[in-house]
C-alpha cells in the first residue's frame, strides 16, 4: 500500500495536569477519531494528516495526560519528538509558572532539535483569567517561541497552533536535510545541528489570537 | 452491558431496574456483568447513599404480589455488600441507609430479606483511610540489610509489597477526582503512590551513580535488570516501569563507560524490558502483556490514568437532557476502574521481612531534583571533552525553585522521621548482636552504604538569621530541625547551630530559638557549668567533656575541603566521635552556594560511602544503658534522654567493647565561638 503522506512527524504536548492537553488533542483530531475502536489499546487520538505547502504531513501527537507526575514516564516521550506544544491554563497561574520547568526539562533531556510553541489554553474563561495574554506573549518571546491562546471547548486557535507547529517542524526538517546533503561527515553534521538550533529559533512576532 | 436492552444511554432508575432483574429467583446473576458495573461506577454519577436511597425507595412499592421483585432488590443489596464491602465499612451515609433498609425489611415482615442486608460481618477497612499502615512485627528473623547482599528476588518482592500496599489504598473517588480535576490536592493516596514510583526511579539511578567505577556501576545496573525481570515475574508492572524508567533515564543511559561492562545477555534483557514498557503504540506491548497475566498483577498506574482521562475527555457523562447516563462511557471507564479497584481485594503473595521493608521505604524517601542526579552522572563520567558540548546545556534557563512544591512531591518530614526510626530499630535488631545498644563501626559503614547521598532533602534557600554554624558529619540518622528532614548519615555536611541540627540548605531558614539555653538546662544534671557557651572551641569549658573534644592534629588528606570544619561522627544511637579540625567555625552560608557542594562529592569519591577517613581517638566513655539501643530522638528532642547516663558513663563498659570506636560528645555547645553579627 502506498504511503498516504510524505512525512511523519511526532509532536508532544507538555504542561501540568489539568491544563486541557487532552481536550485540545481531542478537538484537533475530532474528525479522525473513531470512538468504536477504543477497547483494546485504550484511547489514543494522535494521528492526523495535514497538508502544508502542498506536502502531506502525518502528525502523531503524544499526550502525557495523567502521567505528568511520573517523571520517568514523561521522559520516554521526549526522545523522539520533533515538536513540542507547551500548554498552560490561563486560569491557573501555577501552570504558567511551571512552563519554565517543562521547557528546561525538554532542553536537558532531548538531544535532538525540537521545534516548540507555547499555548495558553482555556482562553474562553476570561472571568477566571489569572495569566494575561501579555504575560504569555512575553514568556514565549523569552524562549523564542510563537504563542497562541486557545480554547478547546470553543475551538479557538486549536488547529492553528497544531498546524503552525507542524509547519515549523517541516521547515526545520527541510533545513536538516539540506545540511545532511551538504556534509556526510557525522561530526560536522552534529555540529551543524547544534548551530542550527542557535540560529534558527524563530523570533517571529507573536501571533495574535482571536479571542 | 451484555444482553441489556438499554442501548447507549439510560437513566439511573432504568439501570437499577435492569440490575434488579438481572438476578433470578434464587439470587443467581448468571454472569450478568451489569450489576457489578453499575455498583462500581455509580459513584461517577451519584453518591452511594443516593443509589442506596433509590433502592430503599422502590423496595416497599412492590406490594405482596411483587415479593419476587423485593427479593431481587435484596439480592442486589447483598451483592453490593459482598462485592464492595469497603464502601459499607467506610461510607457513613451508606451505612445509615443500609440500616434503614434493614428496618424497613423487618417492618414489612420479610425475615428472609432481612438477613441479606447484613453488614455486621464486614471486616474493618480502616486501613484505606490511613495513609500508612502499621504492621505488627511478626518475624524476628535476622536479615541482611546490605544492598549488595540482597537478591534481586528479595528486592523485587519487597518492592512489590510496598507497591501493593500503596496502590490498594487509592480509592475510586481518589482516581475520579484526579481524572476530573487533574490535581492531587487532597488526594494523598495517589500522591503517595506517585511519590513511591518516582522514588524507585531515583533510587535506581542513585544506587548506580553511587558507585565509583564503571565496573561496579555495571554490577548495580545488572542487579536492577534482574530485579526488573523478577518484577515482571511477579506481575508488578508499575514498579517494573519505575525501575526501567530509572535505568533508561539519561543520567544512566549516558554512562558509556559503564555500559561497556554490561554482559550482552544483560543488555538484551534490558532492551526487552524497555520495549515492554515503552510508550509505542500507546503502550501496546505492556497492554498485551498485562492482559495476558492471570491472578495478582499490578498495572502501570500512569498508563491507566491516561486512559481514564482520555475517556473522560472524549465522552460526555450524560446524554440527552442530562437525565441519561452515557453507557458507552460508563463501560469504558469501568474497564479501567475494574483493573485498578480489584487490587483492593487482592492478597499480596509476599510475606515481607519488615526490617527490609523499613530499609527500602527509607531508601525511597528521596527527593532529588533531576538536575542534581544529572550533575552526579556528569561527575561520574564527565562529558567527553573531545566532542563539542551542546551549546544549550550551559545556558539553559534555570527552573524556578518552587517547581518542586508544585509538581514533585517532597516527602513528608514526619513520615521520613518515622521511617528513619524504623530503620534504626531494624538495624539494631539485626546488627546489634549482643543487644547492648551498639553496633560495630564496620557494620555501620556497610549499612550506611545503603543510603548513598540520602541527605539532600532540599530546602529552599532564603533570607534568615545569621548563625554560628559548624559543619558536622553524622554517622547517625539525624533530623534537620528546620524542615524535619533527614540530615544524613555520613559524609555530606549538615550544620549544627547551637545544638540545633539542620541542613546546610536550611540553616538560613532556621527560625528556632537558640537552643543552647534549653539544652544546657536539660544537661544541667551532668554539667552545671554548661552555661558558658561562649567558650572557644579549643577550650571547652566543661571538664566533663574536655577529653571528649580534642584537637584534630592534622588535616586528613582525604578530605582537604573540610579542613576548616569540625566533624562529628556518630555511630550507634547516641554516640559520636568528635573531631575538631583547625577552625571550628564556618558560617555565613551563601545563598549562591550550590545545594550539592562539590567537595561533598569528592568526599564521597574518596570515602566510598563512608565518612571521611580520619584518625580519631577512641573515647572509652560509654554507658551500657539499654535505652541507647533505641532511637535517641524518641523523647522528642535529641540527646536529652541519653545525655545523663552518657556523661556519667563508666569506663568499664567501654573496655568490654573494644570494637566500638565511638563516644558520646556533647560538643556542640562548646563550639559556639564567633557569633556572626
Amino acid at each position: 500500500m502506498a504511503k498516504q503522506y510524505d512525512f511523519l512527524f511526532r509532536l508532544l504536548m507538555l504542561g501540568d495536569s489539568g491544563v486541557g492537553k487532552t481536550c485540545m488533542l481531542r478537538r484537533f483530531t475530532e474528525s479522525d477519531f473513531d470512538t468504536t475502536h477504543i477497547s483494546t489499546i485504550g484511547i489514543d487520538f494522535k494521528m492526523k494528516t495535514l497538508e502544508v505547502d502542498g506536502t502531506k504531513v502525518r502528525v502523531q501527537i503524544w499526550d502525557t495526560a495523567g502521567q505528568e507526575r511520573y517523571q520517568t514516564i514523561t521522559k520516554q516521550y521526549y526522545r523522539r519528538a520533533q515538536g513540542v506544544i507547551f500548554v498552560y491554563d490561563i486560569t491557573d497561574k501555577l501552570s504558567f509558572k511551571h512552563i519554565a520547568k517543562w521547557v528546561s526539562d525538554v532542553d536537558e533531556y532531548t538531544t535532538q532539535k525540537m521545534e516548540t510553541i507555547l499555548v495558553g489554553n482555556k482562553c474562553d474563561e476570561s472571568l477566571r483569567r489569572e495569566v494575561s495574554k501579555n504575560q504569555g506573549t512575553k514568556l514565549a518571546g523569552s524562549y523564542g517561541m510563537e504563542f497562541f491562546e486557545t480554547s478547546a471547548s470553543k475551538n479557538i486557535n486549536i488547529s492553528e497552533s497544531f498546524e503552525r507547529l507542524t509547519e515549523l517542524v517541516l521547515q526545520a526538517h527541510k533545513r536538516d536535510v539540506d545540511h545532511l546533503l551538504g556534509s556526510l561527515d557525522s561530526y560536522l553534521d552534529k555540529a551543524g545541528l547544534e548551530e542550527d538550533k542557535e540560529s534558527t529559533v524563530p523570533h517571529c512576532p507573536q501571533r495574535s489570537c482571536a479571542c | 452491558m451484555g444482553s441489556s436492552t438499554l442501548g447507549k444511554a439510560a437513566s439511573l432508575d432504568a439501570l437499577l431496574n435492569e440490575c434488579i432483574h438481572g438476578f433470578d429467583d434464587s439470587g443467581d446473576l448468571q454472569a450478568n456483568p451489569l450489576p457489578r458495573i453499575v455498583l462500581l461506577m455509580h459513584r461517577w454519577y451519584v453518591t452511594s447513599s443516593e443509589l442506596a436511597r433509590k433502592l430503599l425507595m422502590i423496595y416497599p412499592i412492590f406490594g405482596d404480589n411483587c415479593q419476587r421483585t423485593r427479593l431481587k432488590i435484596c439480592y442486589l443489596m447483598r451483592y453490593w455488600i459482598v462485592t464492595f464491602p469497603a464502601e459499607f465499612n467506610l461510607d457513613l451515609g451508606l451505612i445509615r441507609i443500609t440500616e434503614e433498609f434493614r428496618d424497613v425489611a423487618a417492618q414489612l415482615g420479610c425475615e428472609e430479606h432481612f438477613k441479606f442486608i447484613d453488614i455486621s460481618t464486614i471486616p474493618s477497612y480502616d486501613w484505606m483511610r490511613k495513609i500508612t499502615q502499621r504492621k505488627k512485627q511478626t518475624k524476628k528473623g535476622k536479615a541482611s540489610l546490605l544492598f549488595d547482599h540482597l537478591e534481586p528476588i528479595e528486592l523485587a518482592e519487597h518492592l512489590t509489597f510496598l507497591e501493593f500496599k500503596s496502590i490498594r489504598r487509592i480509592s475510586f473517588t481518589d482516581y475520579q477526582s484526579y481524572v476530573i480535576h487533574g490535581c492531587l490536592v487532597d488526594n494523598l493516596t495517589l500522591e503517595r503512590s506517585i511519590a513511591l514510583f518516582n522514588g524507585v526511579s531515583q533510587w535506581v539511578q542513585l544506587m548506580v551513580l553511587s558507585k565509583l567505577t564503571p565496573q561496579t556501576r555495571a554490577e548495580v545496573i545488572t542487579k536492577y535488570i534482574h530485579v526488573a525481570q523478577k518484577l515482571l515475574h511477579l506481575q508488578n508492572f508499575n514498579t517494573l516501569m519505575a525501575v526501567v524508567g530509572g535505568l533508561s533515564h539519561s543520567s544512566i543511559s549516558r554512562l558509556k563507560e559503564t555500559h561497556l561492562y554490561l554482559a550482552p545477555e544483560v543488555v538484551k534483557i534490558w532492551n526487552e524490558m524497555t520495549e515492554l514498557v515503552s510508550s509505542n503504540n500507546n503502550y501496546s506491548c505492556y497492554r498485551k502483556a498485562f492482559n495476558e497475566c492471570q491472578g495478582f498483577k499490578i498495572p502501570v498506574l500512569g498508563v491507566h490514568l491516561k486512559d481514564l482521562i482520555a475517556v473522560h475527555v472524549v465522552f460526555p457523562d450524560w446524554i440527552g437532557d442530562g437525565k441519561k447516563v452515557n453507557l458507552v462511557k460508563m463501560h469504558q471507564l469501568y474497564m479501567t476502574f475494574n483493573e485498578l479497584v480489584s487490587l483492593q481485594s487482592a492478597v499480596a503473595q509476599v510475606e515481607p521481612n519488615m526490617d527490609l521493608i523499613y530499609l527500602l521505604t527509607l531508601s525511597l524517601d528521596l527527593y532529588y531534583t533531576e538536575d542534581e542526579i544529572y550533575e552526579l552522572s556528569l561527575l561520574r563520567e564527565p562529558r567527553n571533552s573531545k566532542l563539542p558540548t551542546s551549546p544549550t546545556t550551559p545556558n539553559k534557563p534555570l527552573a524556578p525553585l518552587d517547581w518542586a512544591s508544585g509538581v514533585a512531591t517532597k516527602p513528608d518530614p514526619c513520615l521520613v522521621n518515622k521511617h528513619i526510626r524504623k530503620v534504626v530499630d531494624s538495624v539494631f535488631r539485626n546488627y546489634d548482636h549482643d543487644r547492648d545498644g551498639y553496633i560495630s563501626q564496620e557494620d555501620f559503614e556497610s549499612i550506611a552504604a545503603n543510603f548513598p547521598l540520602l541527605d539532600s532533602f532540599c530546602c529552599k534557600m532564603g533570607p534568615g538569621f545569621v548563625h554560628n554554624f559548624q559543619e558536622m558529619t553524622y554517622l547517625k540518622p539525624t533530623f534537620c530541625e528546620h524542615c524535619a528532614g533527614f540530615v544524613c548519615i555520613y559524609n555530606i555536611l549538615p550544620y549544627v547551630y547551637c545544638g540545633v541540627n539542620c541542613h546546610k540548605q536550611c540553616r538560613e531558614l532556621l527560625v528556632l530559638a537558640c537552643r543552647k539555653l534549653i539544652r544546657s538546662g536539660s544537661l544541667g544534671s551532668v554539667s552545671p557549668v554548661r552555661g558558658t557557651h561562649s567558650s572557644l572551641p579549643s577550650s571547652p569549658t566543661l571538664p566533663v567533656y574536655e577529653d571528649e573534644v580534642f584537637e584534630f592534629p592534622a588535616v586528613t588528606p582525604a578530605v582537604p575541603a573540610l579542613d576548616t570544619q569540625s566533624i562529628t561522627l556518630m555511630t550507634g544511637s547516641a554516640q559520636r566521635i568528635s573531631v575538631r579540625l583547625q577552625r571550628a567555625t564556618i558560617s555565613q552560608a551563601t545563598q549562591t552556594e550550590p545545594l550539592w557542594p562539590e567537595h561533598a562529592w569528592e568526599v564521597a569519591d574518596s570515602g566510598a560511602h563512608t565518612f571521611p577517613k580520619m584518625k580519631y581517638r577512641t573515647h572509652r566513655k560509654m554507658s551500657k544503658n539499654k535505652g541507647f539501643a533505641c532511637w535517641e530522638n524518641q523523647s522528642g528532642r535529641q540527646y536529652q534522654a541519653g545525655s545523663a547516663p552518657h556523661g556519667t558513663g563508666s569506663s568499664v563498659d567501654s573496655q568490654e567493647k573494644p570494637d566500638v570506636s565511638v563516644e558520646h560528645v556533647q560538643n556542640r555547645v562548646t563550639h559556639r565561638t564567633k557569633v556572626m553579627e
